[in-house]
C-alpha cells in the first residue's frame, strides 16, 4: 500500500521537479519576485517619508502676527517658506494648494494680537489632504502654533507650567522582540496563507483535472492500485509541492525585511525578531497543516472539474474565500479556544501566536487535530469522485 | 478466460447528447443482456456498428464502469468483487487512453511496472522484451510530448503489457495507426494468443476481425445478435463473406426490434 502511495508521490514530484521551467515558476519565482517586489515597496515607502523631511514646506499667511515667524524660524529655520498674503488672495492660495503649488495657507483673524486679550481669535489652516506634501507641512505648521500657544501662554501665565494641571509620562512595558513579533504577524500569517494556496493552486489543477483531459488518469485507474491510493499519493505530493513553493516566497520575505520593514509596520528592529529553531519547526507544522487543508479542497475540486479551465473557474472563488479569512485574522484577536478548532483560520491563528511569541501547545494541538478531520472528510469525497464513472469521465 | 453473462449497462444521457442522438429519452441501453465467453489461446471479436456497444462491454470486463447487472468474470475473478484483482489479470488498450506527456517511454514503463507490483529485474526483463517487440528502444528516453502519435500509441501497448497479463482486450487495435504500425499490432496479437493468452477485441471493420479472430460475437443495438466462428456464422448466413454475414444478421435483427 505505501509502496503504491510513494511510487504516484513521487512520479508527481519528479513532473514538478524535472520540468524546469514549472519547477521555477513553482519554486524560484515566489521568492524571487516577492524579495524583489516587496523590497522595492519597502524602499517606496521609505522614500515617500524622506521626500516628506526633504520637502521645504510652502506657507502663505494672511494676518500674521511677527511672533508667528519668529517660532517657525526657531523651528526649522530657512526650511519652512513663509509669504504673507492679503485677505483678497485667499481664493487664488487655495486653488494653489490645491494644484499642490503651495502646501499651507494659515489665516488669522484680523487684529489677532489684540483679540487674543478680548477671547479667543480664530486661525484657519488649509491644507489638501490627497497631497503628502501638504499634509506633512501642516503637520510642521502645527508644530510653530503650538510653539506660538505656549509662548503666549508664558507671557500671559508667566511660566507655560501654570497652564499645566499635570503632566503624563508615557513607558511602554512592551519586550522589544514582543514588538518585533507583534508588527511581523499582523502582515506575515496572511502573506503565508495567500502563498500557500498560490503555490497549491497552479499544480493542483493540472495533478487531476489536467489527467483527465488529456486522458492519462484512466491509464492509471486501469491498474490494481487502489484508487484512495492514487488520490493520497496526489494529494502529498501537492501538499510538498504547495509547502515548498510557500517556503520559498517566506525566503523571499526574510530577504526583503532589511528593505521593506516598514511596509510590515516599522517601529522594530530586525535583531529583535529572535526567533528559535522551535519557532520556526512550529511554523513549519502549522502550514504544512494548512497545506494539507489546502491541498485537500483543490484536489476534490479539481477531481470534480471536467478539465483544467473548469478547475480554474471553481478554485478562484475559494481563493478569494482563503484570501477573506486570512485578511480578518489581521486585526482580529482569537475569540477563544474555539477560534482554534476551525481549519484554516486556526492554522492562521497558531501562525500569528508563534510569530507573536505567544504560541500555546493546546491550541496548535486543536488546530492540527481540526485540520486532520477536515482534511479527512475532503479526501474521503476525493476518492469517492475516483470511483464515479461519471467523474472521472470512465463511462 | 472472460465469461460474460447477461450484463446490462444504461447511461443517462446529457440534453447535449440526447440533442446528438435525436432522442426525447433520458436514458440509453448501451449494452443489453449480453453473454459471451473468451477462451485462452483464441482472439474473439466483438464485431458492430459505431455506438452498437462493443466498448461499453469492454469498459465493464475492465472494471473501468460497472455494469447494472449481470456477471462477468476474469480468469475466475469477478469484476464487481474483486476488481483489483482482475485489474491485475487483464490490460485494456484503446486509443482514448494516452501517455504522461512529461516523462519518458522508460521512466512511464517502469512507473507503471511499480503499480503492478512488479521488482526491478522483472520490470527490465519485460522492457527488453516489448522494446524490441514495438521497436521503442530507439526513442526510450525521449519525452512522450516530443513523440509521433505512432510513437505514443507503440508505447501505451507496450506499458499496457508490462504487468504479462493473461487476458489482452483491445478496443479498436488498428484504428488512428499506420499500415506497418497496425501490422506490427495484429501480428502481436496473434502471437499473445498462440502463446495461449485470451484476446478480445472490438472493431466495426470487417477485414480485421476475419483476418484474425478465432470466434466472433455480432454486436448490435446493444445486443449480441450472433456468435461463433466465421465458418458458423457464414453457414448460419449462407453468406459468401464477413461483410455480407453482417448485413443479413443487421437486416434481421432489425426486423425482429421492429415486430418487438
Amino acid at each position: 500500500m505505501r509502496n503504491n502511495i510513494f511510487t504516484i508521490l513521487e512520479k508527481e514530484l519528479k513532473r514538478v521537479f524535472l520540468d524546469r521551467k514549472l519547477a521555477f515558476a513553482v519554486f524560484i519565482m515566489p521568492g524571487l519576485t516577492i524579495a524583489i517586489i516587496y523590497s522595492l515597496m519597502g524602499g517606496m515607502i521609505d522614500k515617500l517619508g524622506d521626500d516628506a523631511r526633504e520637502h521645504i514646506p510652502i506657507v502663505h499667511t494672511i494676518n500674521m502676527p511677527a511672533e508667528f515667524e519668529e517660532a517657525a524660524i526657531s523651528i526649522f529655520g530657512t526650511d519652512m517658506i513663509i509669504n504673507k498674503s492679503s485677505e483678497y488672495e485667499v481664493g487664488a492660495i487655495k486653488q494653489k494648494i490645491t494644484e499642490g503649488d503651495v502646501d499651507v495657507l494659515l489665516v488669522f483673524e484680523k487684529e489677532f494680537r489684540k483679540k487674543l486679550s478680548e477671547g479667543l481669535p480664530l486661525v484657519t489652516k488649509y491644507t489638501n489632504s490627497i497631497k503628502d506634501f501638504s499634509i506633512s507641512s501642516g503637520y510642521m505648521v502645527d508644530n510653530v502654533l503650538d510653539v506660538l500657544r505656549k509662548s503666549i501662554l508664558t507671557d500671559r501665565l508667566g511660566s507655560y507650567d501654570a497652564a499645566l494641571v499635570f503632566t503624563v509620562n508615557y513607558e511602554d512595558v512592551a519586550l522589544a522582540e514582543e514588538k518585533a513579533g507583534k508588527a511581523i504577524s499582523m502582515l506575515l500569517p496572511m502573506l503565508l496563507t495567500v502563498f500557500l494556496f498560490a503555490g497549491a493552486m497552479q499544480v493542483g489543477m493540472d495533478i487531476i483535472a489536467g489527467e483527465k483531459e488529456r486522458g492519462t488518469i484512466a491509464t492509471m485507474l486501469l491498474t490494481p492500485v487502489k484508487r484512495s491510493h492514487i488520490a493520497v499519493g496526489k494529494m502529498l505530493s501537492l501538499a510538498i509541492v504547495s509547502l515548498a513553493s510557500c517556503l520559498s516566497s517566506l525566503a523571499g520575505v526574510i530577504l526583503s525585511l532589511p528593505f521593506s520593514k516598514t511596509m510590515f509596520g516599522g517601529g522594530f528592529d530586525i535583531s529583535d525578531l529572535s526567533y528559535g529553531v522551535s519557532d520556526f519547526l512550529l511554523l513549519v507544522i502549522q502550514m504544512a497543516a494548512m497545506a494539507l487543508s489546502f491541498v485537500s479542497i483543490i484536489c476534490l475540486i479539481s477531481a470534480l472539474a471536467k478539465n483544467i479551465k473548469e478547475a480554474g473557474g471553481y478554485i478562484a472563488p475559494a481563493y478569494m474565500v482563503i484570501m477573506v479569512v486570512s485578511m480578518s485574522t489581521m486585526f482580529m484577536q482569537p475569540a477563544g479556544g474555539w477560534s482554534f478548532v476551525m481549519p484554516i483560520y486556526g492554522n492562521i491563528l497558531n501562525i500569528k501566536n508563534i510569530l507573536m511569541f505567544k504560541y500555546t501547545m493546546g491550541n496548535g494541538l486543536i488546530s492540527l487535530a481540526s485540520t486532520l478531520v477536515f482534511t479527512s472528510i475532503l479526501a474521503w469525497l476525493m476518492v469517492r469522485a475516483f470511483y464515479s464513472e461519471r467523474i472521472m469521465k470512465t463511462s | 478466460m472472460i465469461e460474460v453473462n447477461k450484463i446490462s449497462k444504461t447511461f443517462r444521457l446529457s440534453k447535449k447528447q440526447m440533442a446528438l442522438d435525436g432522442t426525447k429519452n433520458k436514458f440509453k441501453i448501451a449494452v443489453d443482456n449480453v453473454s459471451f465467453k473468451a477462451l485462452p489461446g483464441e482472439i474473439y471479436g466483438l464485431l458492430g456498428p459505431n455506438g452498437a456497444g462493443k466498448t461499453t462491454a469492454l469498459r465493464c470486463i475492465s472494471t473501468l464502469i460497472k455494469p447494472d447487472t449481470g456477471i462477468i468474470t476474469v480468469d475466475g475473478s469477478d469484476v464487481i468483487e474483486n476488481s483489483r484483482d482482475v485489474r491485475s489479470k487483464l490490460c485494456l488498450l484503446t486509443n482514448e487512453l494516452k501517455v504522461d506527456p512529461n516523462f519518458t517511454a522508460n521512466y512511464l514503463f517502469t512507473f507503471f511496472g511499480k503499480l503492478h507490483s512488479m521488482e526491478d529485474d522483472l520490470i527490465d526483463s519485460r522492457r527488453e522484451i516489448l522494446f524490441s517487440e514495438f521497436g521503442i528502444n530507439e526513442f526510450a528516453d525521449v519525452k512522450t510530448s516530443d513523440m509521433s502519435s505512432g510513437m505514443k500509441q507503440k508505447l501505451s501497448i507496450a506499458i499496457s503489457l508490462v504487468h504479462d497479463p493473461q487476458v489482452i482486450i483491445f478496443d479498436e487495435p488498428t484504428n488512428g495507426l499506420d499500415i506497418i504500425t497496425a501490422r506490427a499490432v495484429t501480428d502481436y496479437l496473434k502471437k499473445l494468443r498462440d502463446n495461449g493468452k485470451t484476446v478480445v477485441i472490438s472493431t466495426h471493420i470487417m477485414i480485421v476481425a476475419e483476418k484474425l479472430c478465432d470466434r466472433i460475437g455480432l454486436i448490435i443495438d446493444g445486443k449480441i445478435a450472433a456468435d461463433g466462428t466465421l465458418k458458423e456464422i457464414l453457414e448460419e448466413t449462407k453468406a459468401d463473406d464477413l461483410d455480407d454475414a453482417f448485413f443479413e444478421i443487421f437486416k434481421r435483427s432489425r426486423e425482429k426490434n421492429n415486430e418487438e
